[in-house]
């Protein structure tokens, strides 16, 4: 099961929970104690007058139905009271006494505190108006304790300077909406049609670079209040932020149905990609000239993780049904840039670059997993935005290329580190070193998951001696293998059996 | 005025336009200062100040030091990674670059980099290593220059003058680093361990 199937049939099951009103399903809970109840001076949009309210340990509660009829709204409370409703504009909020989540159309959101039945009805959390009104319509709530006294008032419009990119990268066509602090926004998908609703603000274009149509986006237009994408047919957008500065980013890509038909158009990545593991590349570290570390009896680190990647490979095609593709295949030099375009190209779901470590410590022991660490491109990326630094267009376009190759897939690639690691810690007796983040080279550009393994320490006598034993590269192959299926089934989602993840 | 004198004319004006902002563009693109060329921020004054030795538990450990000169280039910065270079006086700590390895010289741009050129004597191109250890070397320059020098905002590494992709196969050297805290050790932290 996916995780947007399994957040849905959260949320469906929450739902149901919440409209049954099925106490003996729920976990019995005590309410929280109130400190203090009573009516609040609070000033509407519309009108001023005493409000319920109550306070606990966690703040103050304060009656919906005024709130909805002064703001805007359609409340629908369950035969029970116990399931509300409340619809704003399109969108529908889910939640009921005692429960400290909201369900907004698939996502629960939790609460600081759970809503509570109160004299006048339903009293909810200020988090949950913010949420509701705040979001959407651009309210801002204000408590204050003497009184006490609540004022919502609408935040003044702020005009949003906005910097508009575009990256063209592996068929995917990014479009990168760049603002100087997070924004209050709403996107709205229609069939082909994105619009991205500012709540409350008002944009300005900064600067952008023109728009040339592509085979995926035929139009990006602003207007004060929106950004209106046009898709090109039988295109998906997938949405995500970006923070360092604040970000919003569509990948706008062919949809899976379409794959097979966009005969002449640029090769894509689908969909159904990104849930599968079928293409791995390995990256044997160094190679040529570089020969990389070097032990005290002369074992070369180039020399090992080329056997390494070799043996992985053998087993990993062995294993799952995926086609692994070496860096190189021999002793050769390559560029680091080459080495992660060469996953770009084969179209890599995973990018494993394999290493050997070294020290002036003697005693240095230990595998280590790194993913990459992308502060300093932010900190760049921040000072590229600035006025005072801007003026290299190409420059800045690398900064975003960097930015997004690898940023894009930080999460997965700690996700495949930490599973790389606890394979390393299970199956040898190595020191733990843990996973860490770095800014290598050979990583920033990987635009899939990617991480770098050091398999030990050459600068150790015993670790180079264990190194150049085969039945200890073998375990080291077969946990690589290991993890390598166990994320494997992770992302397909399905449930890996003894067989798929261990050694034969 | 016909019309094709005319499109001529406008033809030239839109050349000469391009060729100025092509010009601008070039003139304010950030490069690598060229030797000799002065830095805005003269950011460190004498005094005490704190290096980063590589050394136990493969992490920098901090010396204090106190800089009271000026380095050849008449550079208080250059005096730092210069005493730097020279070496620890904490037994246990490690200087960061083999013997042999010079500061060629260090600018700071008006936007806070600094570019710290090594060179070693020789010529010879840095030495290979692994991971931990680039790290420890990388960082023990960069990390000394940003916790002293408060203007910097980013180091770039050069070696023999030249930009390089890493010094010795993994940290990415082609954008300013910043200050990699993950690697100090704590104060308290002994010097023993691996």
């Amino acid at each position: 099961m996916g995780r947007s199937t399994l957040r849905l049939v959260t949320a469906i099951l929450l739902s149901i929970n919440c409209i049954s009103g099925n106490l003996e399903a729920r976990e019995v809970r005590e309410p929280l104690p109130v400190l203090e109840s009573g009516f609040v001076d609070a000033k509407l949009p519309t009108a001023r007058g005493p409000i319920g309210y109550s306070r606990t340990a966690f703040g103050p509660l304060v009656s919906l139905a005024p709130i909805v009829a002064s703001l805007g709204g359609e409340l629908t409370i369950g035969p029970l009271a116990q399931r509300h409703e409340l619809a704003v504009g399109d969108t529908r909020f889910l939640f009921g006494p005692g429960s400290p989540a909201v369900t907004v159309e698939q996502e629960i959101d939790p609460l600081s505190q759970p809503p509570e039945r109160g004299p006048e009805g339903l009293q909810v959390p200020l988090d949950l108006l913010e949420m509701i009104y705040g979001r959407l319509l651009g309210y801002e709530f204000e408590w204050r304790l003497a009184g006490p006294e609540l004022e919502i008032s609408r935040r003044p419009a702020r005009q949003i300077p906005l910097v508009f990119d575009v990256v063209h990268l592996q068929g995917v066509t990014t479009l990168v909406f760049q603002f100087p602090s997070e924004p209050r926004y709403r996107i709205h998908r229609a069939s082909s049609r994105l619009e991205v609703e500012m709540i409350g603000d008002r944009l300005e274009l900064a600067s952008r670079r023109l728009f040339p149509a592509d085979d995926l986006v035929r139009d990006v237009r602003l207007t004060p209040e929106k950004i209106i994408i046009d898709l090109a047919p039988n295109t998906e957008a997938q949405d995500y932020e970006l923070e360092s500065p604040f970000r919003l980013v569509f990948d706008v890509l062919r949809n899976s149905g379409s794959a097979g038909r966009a005969a002449g158009a640029v090769p894509t990545r689908t969909p159904a990609r990104s849930n599968s593991i079928r293409t791995i590349v390995l990256d044997p570290g160094h190679g040529g000239s570089d020969p990389g570390a070097r032990g005290p009896a002369g074992t070369e680190e180039k020399g090992l993780t080329l056997i390494l990647a070799r043996a992985l490979r053998t087993r990993l095609e062995q294993r799952f049904p995926v086609k692994v593709v070496l860096t190189r295949s021999g002793d050769s030099f390559l560029p680091h840039d080459t080495r992660s375009a060469l996953a770009n190209q084969h179209k890599a779901d995973l990018f494993i670059s394999l290493h050997i470590n070294s020290s002036r410590i003697s005693g240095a022991s230990g595998a280590e997993t790194y993913f990459a660490s992308l502060d300093a491109s932010d900190e760049r990326a921040a000072e590229a935005a600035s006025t005072e630094n801007r003026g290299d267009p190409l420059y800045d376009l690398q900064l975003i290329l960097w930015d997004l190759a690898q940023s894009r897939h930080l999460a997965e690639s700690q996700r495949f580190a930490s599973l790389v690691q606890a394979e390393l810690n299970e199956a040898l007796s190595l020191r733990d070193r843990g996973v860490k983040q770095a800014p290598f080279r050979v990583l920033m550009g990987a635009a899939m998951p990617a991480v770098l393994v050091e398999l030990g320490f050459l600068s150790n006598p015993r670790e180079e001696s264990r190194l150049a034993d085969p039945n200890y590269r073998n375990q080291l192959v077969d946990a690589l293998a290991r993890a390598v299926g166990r994320y494997k089934a992770k992302i397909e989602g399905v449930v890996a059996t003894t067989e798929d993840i261990t050694s034969r | 005025m016909n019309r094709g004198t005319a499109n001529s004319v406008l033809a030239g004006i839109f050349a000469v336009g391009l060729a100025g902002f092509g010009f601008w563009l070039w003139s304010t693109r950030e490069t690598v200062p060229a030797a000799g060329e002065t830095g805005r921020v003269e950011p460190l004054v004498a005094g005490s100040v704190q290096l980063m030795f590589p050394g136990p538990g493969n992490l920098l450990h901090t010396e204090d030091r106190l800089l009271d000169t000026v380095g050849e280039d008449g550079s208080l910065l250059a005096t730092l990674v210069e005493t730097l270079l020279a070496g620890p006086n904490t037994e246990g700590l490690f200087r960061p670059f083999p013997d042999g390895t010079e500061l060629s010289s260090i600018l700071v741009t008006r936007t806070g980099t600094a570019f710290v050129d090594l060179m070693s004597r020789e010529g010879a191109p840095p030495l290979s290593s692994g991971s931990t250890e680039e790290l420890l070397n990388v960082y023990s320059v960069v990390n000394s220059v940003l916790v002293n020098a408060p203007e910097v905002r980013g180091v770039v590494l050069l070696w023999n003058g030249q930009h390089r992709p890493t010094l010795a196969g993994h940290v990415d050297l082609t954008r300013p680093l910043i200050l990699n805290r993950s690697l100090i050790a704590a104060s308290a932290e002994a010097l023993s361990g691996t």
